[in-house]
């Protein structure tokens, strides 16, 4: 057996199952949303883009693909900083340090749905802990769920807290990949301590691992879905509506399965254009000499 | 391998010449219905009274749907994934979509083995509710039309009189305002305008004499005069009859708290608020107002359709939906809920429900709009769940004070038109 054929042996069965479970059902996705196709109906029928026509009319895309935006443009800086600064706090004294590890990544670990529904008992608006908190301090209550100006940014703190211990655990991982003579001769020159050491050395040598957890942090943040689907089902009135509920809902509700599927490949190019950044940067940057 | 082994032991059984009655295996229906809040007392008592009668047969419910959408959601789920109950109770309004994926079952092969069918109280006006293309689909098992719920206390308060309640919006709204003149966090009135996302809509359009479609299902006629009419209203509403944005259930837990003095709901609620007031206050309930000439009411409720395949247990399911929607059935339903029964029997007969009636006047307000009653009305097409979504979301608007009543119809009417069929 020559090279070639050998390579092509053992790459097969990566290639048929990627075939199988990733580009047969892209594919199918693409082909359905040039359709009509319905849930559980007999036949469908050729539109061509009549989907993708009807989406830029539609004003619940509109209101969605807007809220997706504001989640992640909220949610990604957010969990970004806290979890940076979470690395560093932690790293910098060993007392406690699993403990606090631990602590940052349980939300992490746990069940988003299972802790969707502790959130909707913290966040009720009369005898939730959150309120009773708010109004120790003499504020309050609101209605993080159901008012209409709140439920997003409710939901994105949701998402901030779920995100900041993945966030630092990259982190720390960078941290630790910073060579210890780099610090030392910063301390040489005079930047021995604090917001010039960061500066100087650790925001740096930090930048591929920042690249890398934005991008991640962007690509989850766009798939928000179970706290939406849990505490407040895009309500009220389409003020908590994000993308890939609204492609629950009219797939799975509405039973608009090609129009979904249009949604979908809408979806899909957003995150592909993000990984296209990470893949393009960071190459860029791994090449560079 | 249970089944087995249960039929080896019904052959042992039957060799050692035991009676039929022991080696006859237990069956089970499988039943889901919507609406929990409402329904869960009358199902569980209904699973009594029909094991009581058929001993051999085990009824199972599934968790109950939310909501009518939802229901109808879930089930036709459930028809993808092979996991449909044999017998599901779906909104009158929502059967043609069974029918028209042929998930549910003919009825007529199990209506022509009944003895005197129209005599066991299932009427024509009855089977109408549920019969597509000329064939029965659907044994309507309760029916209501929307009433008004008025506070008595909060009203004399305001300086009303109950027994001579208004019968124009006009009058509900002067009286809202001076109920909430009262202060301490009274709201004068509400309308249960989101009720299965179109029924409360179709109840304003119907009642100003107009129509959801045209004859010919081609074209919107929500938007003509008696639609602009109804918007109007719903603007109104809001603005002289100080309509707070609640949800459902807060609106509920307003009028059962006596916080809220006039309340426009559907006649299904009456246990429900007996249960929710708890004899706090005096409340009534009055007609709902008909300012249209030729007014009609839609009438809302539930219909039982068989989604059964195998023939064993279409019988079994036909024998549950039989009792459910017969006499007696509708007497156990109409006592633990605020319905009316489709099937013409219990009415009249003082051992059902005569007696009931006399001393629940509360249950008569809608049996008194029963010459004001028509079909309620179901989109045609693919897209009738997306439509009453569409429709919601622009009621929506208007009760929340974002969008002028005039542009929501307008806007209501344009994606309507968009999902019609083509």
């Amino acid at each position: 057996m020559n090279g070639r054929g050998s390579v092509m042996l053992l790459t097969a069965p990566a290639l048929v199952l990627m075939a199988v479970f990733l580009i047969g059902p892209l594919l199918a996705v693409i082909a359905l949303s040039f359709t009509n196709y319905q849930l559980g109906a007999p036949s469908l029928s050729f539109v061509g883009f009549a989907n993708y026509i009807e989406m830029t009319e539609d004003e619940t895309v509109r209101i969605s693909l807007a809220n997706t935006l504001i989640y992640v443009g909220v949610v990604v800086p957010a969990s970004v900083a806290l979890g940076l600064g979470a690395a560093l706090l932690i790293e910098a004294d060993p007392s406690l340090r699993g403990f606090y590890r631990a602590s940052y990544f349980l939300p992490v670990m746990a069940t988003l749905i299972a802790m969707a529904i502790v959130w909707e008992f913290m966040l009720d608006a009369r005898c939730g802990a959150v309120n009773m908190l708010l109004k120790a301090i003499g504020l309050g209550p609101y209605d993080f769920l159901h008012d209409r100006k709140l439920v997003l940014f409710t939901l994105c703190g949701i998402g901030v807290w779920q995100s900041v211990g993945f966030n630092m655990v990259l982190f720390m991982a960078g941290l630790t990949a910073v060579p210890r003579e780099l610090y030392e001769a910063a301390a040489i020159d005079g930047a021995g301590r604090g917001f010039e050491r960061f500066k100087l050395v650790t925001w740096p040598m930090l930048g591929p691992v920042t690249l890398f957890t934005v991008v991640v942090t962007a690509i989850r943040a766009f798939q928000v879905f179970d706290t939406v689907q849990v505490l407040t089902d895009g309500g009220p009135n389409k003020a908590s509506e994000v993308l890939l509920h609204t492609i629950y809902a009219e797939a799975f509700n509405f039973f608009r399965n090609g129009y979904a599927a249009a949604l979908v490949v809408v979806f899909l190019l957003f995150i592909m254009a993000l990984s296209a950044v990470r893949l393009f940067v960071l190459d860029r940057k791994a090449s560079r000499p | 391998m249970r089944l087995t082994r249960r039929a080896a032991t019904a052959g042992a059984l039957a060799m050692l010449g035991t009676g039929p009655a022991l080696a006859q295996a237990k069956s089970t229906v499988t039943v889901q219905y919507p609406l929990g809040f409402i329904f869960d007392k009358v199902f569980a008592e209904l699973k009594t009274e029909f094991e009581k009668a058929n001993p051999d047969i085990t009824v199972k419910y599934l968790p109950a749907y939310k909501e009518y959408e939802d229901g109808a959601q879930t089930a036709l789920r459930g028809a993808v994934t092979k996991q449909l109950p044999d017998v599901s109770l779906q909104a009158i309004n929502l059967q043609r979509l069974f029918v028209d994926r042929k998930i549910a079952v003919d009825l007529s092969p199990f209506i022509a083995k009944e003895k005197d069918w129209e005599g066991q109280g299932f009427a024509k006006s009855m089977m109408a509710l549920g019969t597509y293309g000329g064939k029965p689909y659907g044994l309507a098992f309760a029916a209501s039309t929307p009433i008004v719920y008025i506070n008595d206390d909060l009203v004399t308060k305001a300086g009303g009189d109950p027994a001579k309640f208004p019968t124009t919006w006009d009058g509900i709204f002067e009286l809202s305002q001076k109920i909430a003149k009262l202060g301490d966090g009274n709201i004068g009135f509400f309308h249960s305008w989101a009720i299965t996302g179109n029924w409360m809509w179709q109840a304003l359009v119907f009642s100003h004499g107009g129509k959801m479609m045209s004859d010919d299902e081609k074209s919107v006629a929500f938007d003509q005069e008696p639609g602009k009419k109804s918007i109007g209203l719903m603007g109104r509403m809001v603005r002289e009859g100080g309509m707070p944005d609640l949800t459902p259930e807060a609106s509920r837990a307003a009028f059962f708290s006596g916080k809220l003095g006039i309340w426009t709901e559907s006649t299904s609620l009456l246990r429900v608020a007996d249960e929710g007031v708890a004899g706090k206050f005096k409340w009534r309930t009055v007609r709902f107002p008909v300012p249209g000439p030729d007014a009609r009411l839609p009438t809302g409720g539930a219909a039982a359709m068989m989604f059964a395949t195998d023939p064993a247990q279409q019988a079994v399911a036909w024998k549950f939906m039989k009792f459910i929607t017969g006499a007696q059935g509708a007497t156990i339903m109409v006592k633990g809920t605020g319905y009316m029964p489709p099937n013409a029997l219990p009415a009249n007969d003082p051992a059902m429900l005569k007696a009931f009636y006399a001393e629940k006047p509360n249950h008569l307000t809608s049996l008194s709009q029963q010459p004001l009653m028509t079909a309620w009305y179901a989109f045609p097409g693919e897209n009738n769940l997306k439509i009453i979504q569409v429709i919601k979301d622009r009621l929506q608007t208007v009760v929340d004070k974002s969008a002028a009543p005039e542009a929501a119809l307008t806007a209501m009417a344009a994606d309507v038109t968009k999902l019609l069929p083509k």
